[in-house]
């Protein structure tokens, strides 16, 4: 144990930058997978709580036809709905029940037409009963709360304040609702009301209670109202809405604070069955339907978190790896500083066995001490439960790599000495060459085997876990390119030496003979992998900055985008107000028709419609990254016929090149149209507004379109005899406008400010983006590792330079006695360091920004950037730095050298040892 | 000890002492030595009389604490870093016990580095190499490295580079150390031979009675004194 404690001392620098590779690494993967447990909790909690529709779960329900009486009271309510409500939070299943806040419930009327002095066009009404746990909380401006039907029989309704000026009716006044069968039924408003709580969730079931809303095209706009029934008020509407006439809905909000990733598979287990069977939940009605997203969202959100497990497990398996090799590197330069030793208790008869488990025990302490603090840190840096299966990984080899080459050194030092026979040389030399092609043949063979089945496959599955083999094919691939490299530098350094050779000066000869004679292939292969790792990252890392902005462009279109739900002509006006602001520098209106139906063109059915003014388009897009689009200026030529010709015509348009020179027709409203493709669409917005892919792309005059549309329909009207559409009438109106310029978004914010349409900053998009749980948490790991290996790197060369230190010493201080400078011998250290490290570092570089171009697509980098389609590799200046770094670390190596060996006397160096 | 005016090699009153204190460790304790143009001198004394410090000293790989060493006329103990380099590259030459080749080159290119210190042209260079190798009997092995050489082979590919230059002093330290008797032999008649054939002053310490008595004469060291200067018939 003393023996063992002095060696352990003699050596302490090695044993301690094993305890760091092992500390660091265990640390970075017990951390990892909490940490991205955390932002998988985090990503699903914020789907949910964002969805847009919420992702309550519906109950919905009729009452089925014939089951109303009129003369019933405001128990018949209760019972129907306040008790069923009840009784369906009892019925819910246990798991949901802590994801689930307590129900509103709402008894609503089919949609009935209503017309007052007010509203002359006429709306729509609805009459409707809330609950939450009790009825809505309002005060009664003027009149009661309704009731049961008086002598007149009408139902008896309460208007907000709101509702009823938009009607133009107060307490008392008597109005005529018309049912879908055009039946009246009649009603009287007892009450006008005000909400106590108007943000009382309560009332989101019906908001039109408290609040008007507008609906339908905007040509033709539709007033939307809904008046309160009161539980004794119920039972009569629904006996005037027979058969059937009353829905009731009960929603059960879902708090997604209350979500976690683990438990997300099995609620949407639970949630299927739900819907499959609701008579689980004991709902009333005839036929009970449940409904909800949250299914589909946990689902989602699971396989964007399944996605970035995969991701993750191939960085951490390329880091894993990466720190694998250093820790082989370090256990070698262990035996290599002990060769003497070694080989003197082999000589004494040790077996290899003995030599190799006390070099195990050794090896136990130092991995164990590193795994303890690893973890200890991993632990601190994120508390959870610990991924043991890396932890294991890098133990193990960690504990197992000393002992082997203790044990390999010694026995290689029983036959250490060179035969001076040629034939043996040879034959050795033959032995070893098969011996290391054979393995080298093998891991070429794997990592190619690895690569093919991560292209194939891809390395995100949402299903699970990355498969270990694939998430560790850019290890293997970098491993077998270092290999290959490898195989190319005695040739080069043999060629470099050939030029020395023929110098007058001996310090390059020095250099490149120790270089050819030192450079060993572990450390080489080592340095090779986790340069080019790290460089890997770096352009992942580029590649995904780049991606995400390029993902704004294809999501927005534009600096910013207004969007209206329905098209809307006022917003040519709006595109021409903004185009007008300060910071604008082009904006323009257009109408974005998604999933419209194409004929005739076999494997596309349906396509993106952009119907642009394409001049001003065009001048927009010049200021875009999609560029200038000459193509726009084609179809506006071609347009100008169709535009004011009378008679119906083809439409030209910009088609996918694949469709040029088909005869496609396309569906627009009840028209078909035929398309004239003109030439092929130019680079354009990829995606929807939501991140969606846009698919397969029409462009369009959006006068044309106007005008081949009408003629179109008119030419029909006049065949059939029907009403021809009226002149101007809105065909063709925009739904969008694109605005580019520093102050786009500005601008559209404040001219949309009265139109109501939707703005969307491509800023603001970028950063949701960026700043998503997962995306960010995934960007940090890749900087994280980049980190990681780069400092591996480093370990790696001053290991390596380590290693060869005391030959270095031996033959610098033998040249130093024939009279070499002191700093011209620096410079041989230099000369023999700096290269093999360069070109390790360098074909690293390379290595790793391959491996990126390789692996950006099965890595599915483009649920990081958010963009359609694979995003295109961008390496970052800061992603060739490594090669920098390295040449920075040699030289830091040989300045300590120097510096330790100005301190050794020359004549002690060559005395006998 | 003869003195001499034109000593290749004057050493007056050299002192060198290592560690301080208690522990220090007296190596030369005023070492007067003249070794005269041409003259082989075999250093003796047991392992840890002094010798190899002595060499050290005269060869400019040491500084002495006290003392003047000249050698060919220039004052060593004074000399700057720069200054101790160029002596070693003009002046001096070393052989050591372990041979002290430099294991990455071949025997061609050891023989040649002092030549390559001195930025020789290279085709001179080369014909020098070929003539030294061909002197020590190794012109077969000049492409084999050192580790590709017995250990008499090794030695004498260090006289030949120590011969590269045409140093005026040959500092030898125990130069047949590790060699077995016969070997020894042929490497003590090579550098009898050598200093004879080139002209030069040799330094050699050593335990060998042969190489002693193929010295022009003997100084013995005894725990950092020279307390005797034989000569030899």
């Amino acid at each position: 144990m003393t023996t063992g404690w002095r060696a352990a001392r003699a050596d302490l620098w090695p044993l301690l930058v094993t305890m760091l590779v092992v500390a660091l690494t265990v640390g970075i993967t017990v951390a990892v997978p909490t940490r991205l447990g955390e932002r998988a909790d985090t990503a699903v909690r914020t789907a949910v709580a964002l969805a847009d529709p919420p992702a309550d779960l519906v109950v919905t329900s009729t009452y089925g036809p014939g089951n109303s009486d009129a003369t019933a009271d405001a128990t018949d309510t209760t019972s129907s709905v306040d008790d069923a409500a009840r009784a369906m939070v009892a019925a819910m299943p246990r798991s949901l029940r802590p994801v689930l806040g307590p129900p509103t419930a709402a008894a609503s009327s089919t949609e009935l037409g209503i017309s007052t002095a007010r509203l002359p066009a006429g709306g729509v009404l609805w009459m409707t009963y809330l609950w939450a746990g009790h009825e809505p909380a309002v005060r009664w401006v003027s009149g009661a709360a309704p009731g049961r039907p008086g002598d007149d029989g009408a139902v008896q309704l309460g208007l907000s304040e709101a509702v009823a000026q938009s009607l133009g009716v107060s307490a008392g006044d008597a109005v005529q609702t018309i049912k879908p069968d055009r039946s009246v039924v009649p009603v009287l408003v007892t009450g006008v009301f005000e909400a106590l709580d108007p943000h009382d969730p309560v009332w989101a079931a019906r908001p039109e209670v408290l609040r008007p809303t507008v609906g339908g095209p905007s040509t033709a706009p539709t007033t939307l109202v809904a008046g309160l029934l009161s539980a004794a008020s119920l039972p009569a509407a629904r006996a005037a809405l027979e058969a059937d006439g009353v829905t009731r809905t009960f929603r059960f909000p879902v708090d997604a604070q209350a979500l976690d990733h683990e438990h997300s598979a099995a609620l949407v287990r639970q949630l299927a069955a739900l819907e499959a069977s609701p008579d689980v939940l004991h709902a009333p009605g005839p036929a009970p339907r449940v409904t909800t997203q949250l299914d589909a969202l946990l689902t989602q959100a699971g396989e964007r978190v399944a996605a970035t497990w995969s991701q993750a497990t191939v960085l951490l398996a390329g880091l894993a790896g990466g720190a694998l090799l250093v820790l082989l590197v370090a256990a070698d330069l262990l035996a290599r500083r002990r060769s003497e030793a070694l080989r003197t208790v082999r000589a004494r008869g040790a077996t290899l066995a003995g030599i190799a488990g006390r070099a195990a025990a050794e090896s136990a302490v130092v991995v164990g001490l590193g795994a303890a603090v690893g973890v200890m840190v991993g632990l601190l840096a994120a508390p959870g439960p610990v991924t043991w299966v890396w932890v294991g990984l890098v133990a193990v080899v960690g504990v197992l790599a000393p002992p082997s080459f203790a044990a390999w050194t010694a026995a290689r030092s029983e036959a250490r000495r060179v035969s001076t026979d040629r034939h043996q040389r040879r034959l050795a030399r033959r032995v070893r060459t098969v011996r290391r092609a054979a393995f080298e043949i093998a891991l070429l063979v794997l990592a190619v085997a690895a690569l093919a089945a991560l292209r194939r496959r891809g390395a995100v599955s949402a299903s699970g876990p990355a498969d270990l083999v694939l998430a560790a094919a850019p290890v293997l691939v970098a491993a077998a390119g270092a290999l290959v490299l490898w195989r190319a530098v005695p040739p080069l350094l043999g060629g470099v030496l050939r030029v020395a050779r023929g110098s007058r000066r001996a310090g390059p000869l020095l250099a490149v003979a120790r270089a050819r004679s030192t450079s060993a292939a572990l450390p080489f292969v080592a340095l090779v992998v986790v340069a080019s790792l790290a460089v890997l990252c770096g352009a992942l890392a580029g590649t995904a900055r780049a991606g995400q902005s390029a993902g704004s462009w294809d999501a927005v279109g534009a600096d910013a985008l207004v969007r209206t739900t329905t098209p809307d002509p006022s917003l040519q006006v709006l595109a021409k107000t903004v185009a007008g602001a300060d910071g604008v520098e082009a904006a323009a209106a257009g109408r974005v028709q998604a999933r419209s139906q194409l004929f005739g063109v076999p494997g596309v059915d349906e396509v993106r419609v952009l119907a642009v003014d394409p001049a001003t388009y065009e001048t927009l897009l010049s200021r875009t990254p999609f560029g200038a689009a000459p193509e726009l200026a084609v179809l506006s030529d071609a347009s100008q016929a169709a535009t004011t010709g009378a008679a119906p015509g083809r439409l030209p348009a910009l088609v996918a090149a694949d469709l040029l020179g088909s005869r496609p027709s396309l569906r627009w409203g009840d028209v078909t149209i035929d398309l004239d493709p003109v030439g092929t669409v130019p680079a354009l917005p990829a995606a929807t507004p939501d991140g969606a892919p846009a698919g397969a792309t029409v462009v369009v005059d959006r006068a044309a379109l106007a005008a081949v549309v009408t003629a179109v329909a008119t030419e029909r009207a006049r065949r059939t005899g029907g009403t021809p559409p009226r002149a101007g009438q809105a065909v063709a109106d925009p739904n969008t406008v694109w605005v580019v310029g520093p102050g786009a978004a500005a601008a559209a914010r404040t001219a949309s400010a009265e139109s109501g349409g939707l703005v969307l900053a491509r800023t603001q998009w970028l950063a949701d983006h960026r700043s998503d749980p997962l995306v960010s948490g995934l960007l940090m790991l890749v900087a994280l590792v980049a980190a990681a290996c780069a400092g591996l790197a480093v370990l790696v060369v001053v290991l390596d330079a380590a290693a060869s230190a005391p030959g270095r010493g031996r033959s610098l201080a033998t040249a130093r006695v024939l009279g070499l400078r002191r700093h011209d011998a620096a410079r041989v250290a230099v000369g023999e360091l700096v290269p093999p490290t360069l070109v390790a570092a360098l074909g690293g570089t390379v290595l790793g920004v391959v491996l990126a171009g390789a692996i950006v697509a099965p890595l599915a980098l483009r649920l990081v950037t958010g963009q359609s389609g694979n995003p295109a590799v961008a390496v970052p200046w800061w992603a060739l730095m490594p090669a920098v770094l390295l040449a920075a670390t040699v030289l830091v190596v040989v300045a300590v050298e120097s510096t330790s060996r100005r301190r050794e006397s020359l004549g002690q160096v060559l005395r006998v040892r | 000890m003869t003195a001499g005016a034109g000593a290749t090699v004057r050493l007056r009153g050299v002192h060198r002492t290592f560690g301080h204190g208690r522990a220090a460790v007296h190596a030369l304790r005023g070492v007067d030595l003249d070794v005269a143009p041409g003259e082989l001198v075999a250093l003796v004394g047991r392992s840890g009389s002094g010798k190899t410090t002595l060499l050290n000293v005269v060869g400019g790989l040491d500084r002495p604490d006290e003392g003047s060493v000249l050698v060919d006329g220039t004052e060593v103990a004074t000399l700057t870093e720069d200054g101790q380099d160029e002596l070693r590259r003009e002046r001096v030459a070393f052989v050591f016990q372990t041979f002290g080749l430099i294991p990455e080159l071949t025997a061609a290119e050891n023989v040649g580095l002092p030549l390559r210190l001195h930025e020789a042209p290279a085709a001179q260079r080369e014909r020098r190499v070929e003539l030294l190798l061909e002197l020590v009997g190794l012109t077969a092995h000049a492409l084999q490295r050192p580790d590709e050489l017995s250990g008499g082979q090794q030695q004498r590919v260090a006289i030949a580079r120590a011969l590269a230059a045409s140093p005026r002093l040959l500092v030898a330290d125990e130069p047949t150390g590790q060699l077995d008797s016969e070997t020894g032999l042929s490497v003590m008649a090579l550098i009898r031979g050598v200093v004879e054939a080139e002209g030069m002053t040799a330094l050699v310490a050593t335990h060998d009675p042969v190489m002693i008595a193929l010295a022009d004469r003997a100084v013995h060291l005894v725990d950092g004194l020279l307390v005797e200067d034989v000569g030899h018939g």
